[in-house]
């Protein structure tokens, strides 16, 4: 075992004030008292306790943890020794240990992920738990801010919510699984209510007592509702405000491992069979072959392909990216592709196809209503350049949506694009285009900032327009843009 | 019936699991949801309750192992 040598074993532990935290401490990292993740230079570090060292050295020793590290399920991980560690002396002496962590490549968030993301990652959970419950441990714990994605797949990235199982317990995690994967995940499924919102609003999940209140009288004998929603609700209220301590009575009334197991094997089945049938996109199956000539769409593929590549970019955005097929071709030429749009079954679709590849990360997202910095002190959660710094932003057949539909000044939208990145492709949609007729169909026409000299005006208050392509017979317009002062990547 | 069960369990749980309130009637719901398999626990928790109710069991912690 590679112990990590302590300079002082019989220290007292003692944590510094809120006010002289290390800047380098991951601030969404502190529900948990027995450690806390620090970031150093782009590496992933924890600081643990003394018991929570304790556990990890028990766990990292038993097969069906290595197992799960192996095969990718539970994030890479190694103890780190005092003389590797970067941390600051302050830092070091707060904590019994620390572990290192394999970095995830982007952060992201249960409110950014699709139904299917945030079912598989789900699956994950009840996984482990089926694991750890069937080897002495447990899983402590049961959020989707444990899980991240890498190359599409889940990865469970919170070691120390591994802990033993103390026989004649049950399963501490089970009520905030529910309110955090399984009733989002009924939402979407029983009534096609997109459940983003409701992880967005409130940091611990759908209540249970707000999840009752969902599900109405109807959809009681559906899967799951008459026991996880509408059982565990009445049972939360009879017997919520009591203080008396039971562990002693579950335990001598033989209560064992078995009746968890159980119980998670039936939350298995039941996730497992949960479907999302999306319907009723506006943007869905929208194309945009649709709108060019087959030369056309090349051109334009040649365009990015052109601009990923002399960008030398390693991430890039693409956002408003519908189908993913300008994610595919940048994916191709960098590390690592975000690929983001507003249409949640548009993002589903790019994330369950086959083929796409792997070092997309798609996500919902709002470009007019982003991610915020929100939850405890407004840095628990972060917004999406907090997380990621892209060297090239693809803004295709965006612009019309988010100057006329979202009302976002033309000016302002430019100003933002260049606070992300410093080199950029966007493509201006002219008034003659049948997508612009469209948005405008029911509104009077204020927009006097929409036009491509006024795009122009704008982008070269921040960057140089390096190359332009007109395309449709000038209806659409690809400008790549450089900031004259080497930017992001 | 599983209402019945739920009713009888008079059981509520301290705060004992680390950082995270597992909720007491959910701890509770897990009994219930054991089936067939958690019958023979909720029988032994209510026989307990009735016995410390009648005097005929102690009140603290027992250190006796479930047969």
């Amino acid at each position: 075992m590679g112990l990590a040598r302590k300079k002082n074993p019989k220290k007292i532990q003692t944590k510094a004030p809120m006010n002289t935290l290390s800047s380098e401490v991951d601030t969404g990292s502190f529900r948990d008292r027995d450690g806390r993740v620090y970031r150093h230079q782009g590496r992933v570090l924890r600081g643990l306790s003394a018991s929570a060292l304790e556990n990890y050295r028990q766990l990292q020793s038993k097969k069906f943890y290595q197992k799960l590290v192996e095969s990718g399920k539970v994030v890479a991980t190694r103890e780190l020794l005092d003389e590797e560690n970067p941390l600051s002396e302050s830092v070091q002496a707060q904590w019994s240990g620390f572990l290192e962590h394999e970095p995830v490549p982007i952060i992201s968030y249960a409110y950014e992920w699709t139904f299917s993301m945030l079912k598989a990652a789900a699956s994950l959970q009840l996984h482990l738990v089926e694991r750890a419950i069937s080897n002495g441990f447990t899983v402590k714990d049961a959020t989707p801010y444990n899980v991240q994605f890498v190359n599409r797949r889940p990865v469970f990235i919170d070691i120390p919510s591994f802990e033993p199982l103390r026989e004649g317990e049950p399963w501490s995690g089970y009520r905030q699984f529910c309110e955090m994967f399984l009733f989002p995940l009924l939402l979407q499924s029983y009534k096609n209510c997109d459940f983003q919102p409701f992880m967005r609003a409130s940091i611990d999940g759908v209540g249970v007592h707000t999840a009752a209140s969902l599900f109405g009288f109807r959809d009681r004998f559906r899967k799951g509702v008459a026991s996880h929603v509408w059982l565990q609700a009445k049972l939360d209220r009879r017997y919520g405000g009591s203080s008396e301590n039971v562990r002693s009575s579950l335990k001598s009334a033989g209560f064992n491992r078995e009746l968890i197991l159980v119980n998670v094997r039936k939350l298995q089945k039941l996730v497992r069979k949960l479907e999302w049938r999306a319907t009723g996109s506006e943007w869905g199956d929208y194309s945009e072959f649709h709108n060019y000539s087959d030369e056309d769409h090349v051109r334009k593929e040649d365009f990015i392909r052109e601009a990923v590549t002399s960008s030398k970019a390693s991430v890039v955005w693409d956002i408003g990216c519908n189908t993913g097929q300008f994610s595919r071709i940048a994916a191709s030429l960098c590390k690592q592709v975000l690929s983001t749009d507003i249409d949640h079954v548009a993002v589903e679709r790019l994330f369950l196809n086959k083929e796409t590849p792997d070092n997309i990360l798609p996500l919902v997202q709002n470009v007019a209503d982003p991610s915020p910095n929100w939850g405890w002190r407004n840095s628990e959660r972060t917004d999406l350049q907090s997380r990621s710094d892209p060297g090239l932003v693809l803004c295709l057949a965006l612009i019309h949506h988010v100057v006329i539909t979202a009302n976002i000044p033309l000016a302002e939208f430019v100003d933002w694009l260049a606070s992300l990145t410093g080199k950029l492709v966007i493509e201006y949609v002219s008034r003659r285009d049948d997508k612009v007729k469209t948005l405008l169909r029911n509104k009077e026409d204020k927009y006097q900032d929409y036009s491509s000299e006024n795009l122009e005006a704008n982008l070269k208050r921040h960057f140089e327009v390096t190359r332009q392509e007109h395309l449709n017979n000038g209806d659409r317009t690809l400008f790549y843009c450089e900031k004259s002062q080497v930017g992001g990547d | 019936m599983k209402l019945t069960v739920g009713v009888l369990l008079l059981l509520v749980f301290s705060n004992a699991w680390a950082y995270l309130d597992p909720g007491t009637g959910s701890m509770m719901l897990q009994v219930i949801l054991g089936g067939v398999a958690a019958v023979g626990v909720a029988v032994k928790l209510y026989w307990h309750k009735l016995r410390v109710a009648f005097g005929l069991g102690k009140k603290e912690e027992s250190e006796e192992d479930s047969d």
